[in-house]
């Protein structure tokens, strides 16, 4: 009965500000004299009820499953990694990189090069900020959060110099070769990609929920010094923890290059980038794999739902942008309750002030 | 410190997003009013009309996406047919929605070319699908097989000369500086004189052709002139300014002006605007790009070279009307000083700042403008275009230093 409620409870610290969100979004879309309700049918029709519209969906769900599961790893081992959006930008610019100077090679061969280039990339930059982390204790943030922007520096030094398209009248590098793309599945907009990021999915599930470091990533999260006291050794986990997210971002960025931009310029990771996004996604699905598995797919449905609303309404798409801010805040609201208990302090006042009887 | 780790993360991830939704929530509400505009044109589902997406700086910008719906203003103004005007981030998305929803001229502003014209992931080209429809693209000619020939007969390719207009503005810079002291009121403007003063600075958004172009032409103007007189230039040149930061490059151009340049040619969107006022601050001048911008800060902006994207729109969009798409189907449109939808401005905003003893000196200096445009246009000047590929030479511009190209 008691895990139901928490169930109940969780569900509803969720859904509560996504509603909200949309209300606040709805009133403003009313302020500038549209129909709220229309907007939203067209939004939702378009990119969750319609087949095209779902397939692209998914299609853009699958870079943002893979950098939410690469957030909620790292966080829930109460470890800050701000940099699964570098190692995303970086993974897409050399699996690029491989996408076309590399030639001949088969097409599930050469995707999968370029697959794995993205992985090792992801990860080796994720490597500096584990190391300092586990053997000197740098702050992992900090160190994260910095070398996303030494990232943008070095992306954009090489595609205007030696990776640079002469014949592009804009900063971009040479576009990947016909066999270095995921093929469109019936002319839509899923690739395989997807289903790889699905695999992925599971495989995490199974590391969340049944595995030895599944339990090792709570156990730290909770508590290192006890982790430690009890036989767990915490700087080799850190060090695989990292390892791991670092892994699934560079994959995240490999794999939208290869389906969806299929060269690198420099807005290829949009704004909010992929990483950032995901940590939305992380915090929205409470670090839970099946919660980000929906979430994915619900921010996803926002975005192309967005796109949607510039055609088909008179609403700019920026009114999404609006929800997306509403639901952060709103999601932030309800991290700092849970943290810091302010509704029961505030509970606390009105009862002080209303004279209550506290011995009941 | 759990606690303290939280807080401060909560804080990053806000401010993140903030800073995100902040520009966007920005965009949104500048957006309203143009789209206001259009409210009555795009309900009625019968006739569709033309449809536009913008690029990345939205239809707001001032400039180049501005101007471009300006021209589909006019368009609804004189003939009736109704716009629609996408701000999209999934270009080729947009692209098949729009074509798939009907509308059969569609503008694309974005520089986004390959699923438009080669296809993607093992799907046709947008062009080859959508036959019926005419695309039209800016800035770059995609549209082009390896042998030269026309890849698809439904796509449009508007390419502007400004390495030209940015020519003229190299020259004016020249001859205005060589002869500040005999235009202006002294009081108006703190020039740095004599050679100290014979510098000139660049910033470009992104080292690419689509601004080197602007660039180049700019320097192989000023060496020109600087020839003809017998002096030597330098040319200060950023390509990394990005197109945003205004802050940043009011600080980038203010090293500039104290080392001695009393003009600096901003070609970075946004960044211009920090520029102007930097200009302004200092008293010295500064060279605008895309639209008129000549009363950003008046009497500080010497000129704007102009990217005029309503005169394409306009000139497309009367062909749709009249049926003759067809006339230019598959074509590149290069439009050219003589058109008018490149150039600089008339100067009629600096002109006012001319001193009344400088006013012979002034119309000498017009016709002189005049002449090179002539010589331009007649191939006597040859200007390098970086945009169609064109490789770019500063061993021949004698009478140019550039430190730092």
């Amino acid at each position: 009965m008691k895990k139901n409620d928490t169930i109940l409870k969780n569900i509803f610290n969720v859904v509560f500000p996504v509603a909200c969100a949309f209300v606040l979004g709805g009133i403003l879309i009313a302020a500038i004299g549209e129909n709220p309700f229309l907007t939203y049918w067209v939004m939702i029709q378009k990119s969750l009820f319609s087949v095209d519209g779902l397939l692209k969906t998914l299609h853009f769900a699958s870079p943002l499953i893979l950098t939410g599961l690469a957030i909620a790893i790292t966080f829930k081992a109460n470890i800050f990694n701000m940099g699964v959006e570098g190692a995303a930008v970086l993974g897409g610019f050399f699996a690029c990189v491989v996408g076309f100077t590399v030639k001949g090679l088969p097409t599930v061969l050469h995707i999968a090069v370029c697959l794995l280039t993205g992985i090792v990339v992801g990860m080796l930059f994720s490597l500096i900020p584990a190391l300092l982390k586990a053997y000197f204790n740098v702050n992992e943030m900090v160190v994260t959060l910095m070398m996303n922007y030494v990232v943008v520096e070095i992306v954009k030094f090489l595609s205007q110099g030696v990776f640079k398209d002469p014949s592009s009248g804009y900063v971009s590098t040479y576009p990947i070769l016909d066999s270095a793309m995921f093929k469109k599945i019936f002319n839509s907009d899923l690739t395989v990609f997807f289903f790889i990021a699905l695999l992925v999915f599971a495989v995490m599930y199974v590391v969340f929920k049944k595995s030895k470091l599944g339990y090792e990533i709570k156990a730290i999260g909770k508590n290192p010094e006890f982790s430690e006291a009890t036989g767990m050794r915490v700087k080799n986990k850190i060090i695989i923890i990292m390892l791991i997210s670092g892994a699934i971002g560079g994959l995240a960025g490999s794999g939208f290059l290869m389906s969806e931009k299929y060269r690198f310029t420099m807005d290829f990771s949009g704004s909010p980038g992929l990483g950032w996004d995901g940590m939305l996604i992380a915090l929205l699905g409470s670090h839970n794999p099946v919660g980000i598995l929906i979430a994915a797919i619900f921010y996803a449905a926002l975005k192309t739902g967005s796109e949607y609303i510039g055609v088909f309404t008179n609403v700019p798409k920026d009114i999404v942008g609006v929800i997306q801010g509403l639901l952060i805040l709103l999601l932030s609201v309800k991290f700092l309750n849970e943290r810091f208990r302010f509704s029961n302090k505030i509970r606390f006042l009105f009862k002080k002030s209303s004279k209550t009887d506290f011995n009941k | 410190m759990k606690k303290k780790s939280l807080s401060l993360l909560l804080a990053l991830v806000m401010l993140v997003s903030m800073a995100f939704t902040g520009c966007t929530t920005n965009n949104n509400g500048a957006n309203s009013t143009n789209t206001g505009t259009s409210t009555d044109t795009t309900k009625g589902k019968d006739d569709l009309g033309i449809a536009l997406i913008t690029s990345a700086a939205g239809a707001n910008d001032k400039g180049y996406n501005q101007s471009a719906i300006e021209g589909l203003k006019k368009v609804k103004d004189e003939f009736g047919i109704n716009y629609k005007v996408v701000e999209a981030t999934d270009v080729p998305g947009s692209l098949t929605q729009l074509a798939s929803a009907g509308y059969k001229l569609i503008f694309s502003l974005e520089y986004n070319f390959d699923a438009l014209i080669n296809g993607v992931g093992g799907s046709k080209s947008i062009a080859e699908q959508y036959p019926d429809t005419t695309f039209v693209v800016f800035n770059d000619n995609p549209n082009v097989k390896e042998d030269g020939s026309v890849k698809h007969k439904n796509v449009v390719s508007v390419l502007f000369d400004v390495h030209e207009a940015s020519f003229l503005a190299g020259a004016l810079s020249t001859l205005v500086n060589e002869n500040a002291s005999a235009l202006f009121n002294s009081a108006d403007y703190a020039f740095t004189t004599g050679a100290a003063g014979r510098k000139v600075g660049f910033l470009g958004g992104s080292k690419s052709n689509g601004i080197t172009v602007f660039g180049y032409g700019f320097a192989e103007g000023i060496n020109y002139v600087a020839k003809e007189l017998g002096v030597k230039y330098t040319f200060y040149s950023d390509y990394n300014a990005g197109f945003s930061d205004s802050a940043a490059g009011a600080t980038k151009a203010n090293t500039y002006y104290t080392d001695g340049a009393n003009i600096v040619y901003a070609v970075a969107g946004a960044v211009g605007d920090g520029v102007d006022a930097k200009a302004k601050e200092v008293k010295k001048l500064s060279i605008e790009v895309d639209a008129n911008k000549d009363s950003n800060q008046p009497g500080y902006v010497l000129t704007s070279v102009l990217k005029n994207t309503e005169v394409p729109v306009y000139e497309i969009s009367k062909n749709y009307k009249e049926n003759t798409l067809d006339q230019i189907n598959g074509k590149v449109l290069s439009y050219n000083l003589a058109s008018g939808a490149t150039g600089i401005t008339d100067l009629s905003v600096i002109e006012s700042k001319i001193a009344a003893s400088g006013k012979a000196k002034w119309d000498e200096i017009k016709a002189k403008l005049d002449t090179i445009a002539d010589k331009i246009a007649s191939g006597e000047i040859k200007v390098t275009n970086a945009q169609a590929g064109e490789a770019f030479d500063k061993a021949k511009l004698e009478n140019l230093n550039m430190p730092n190209d």
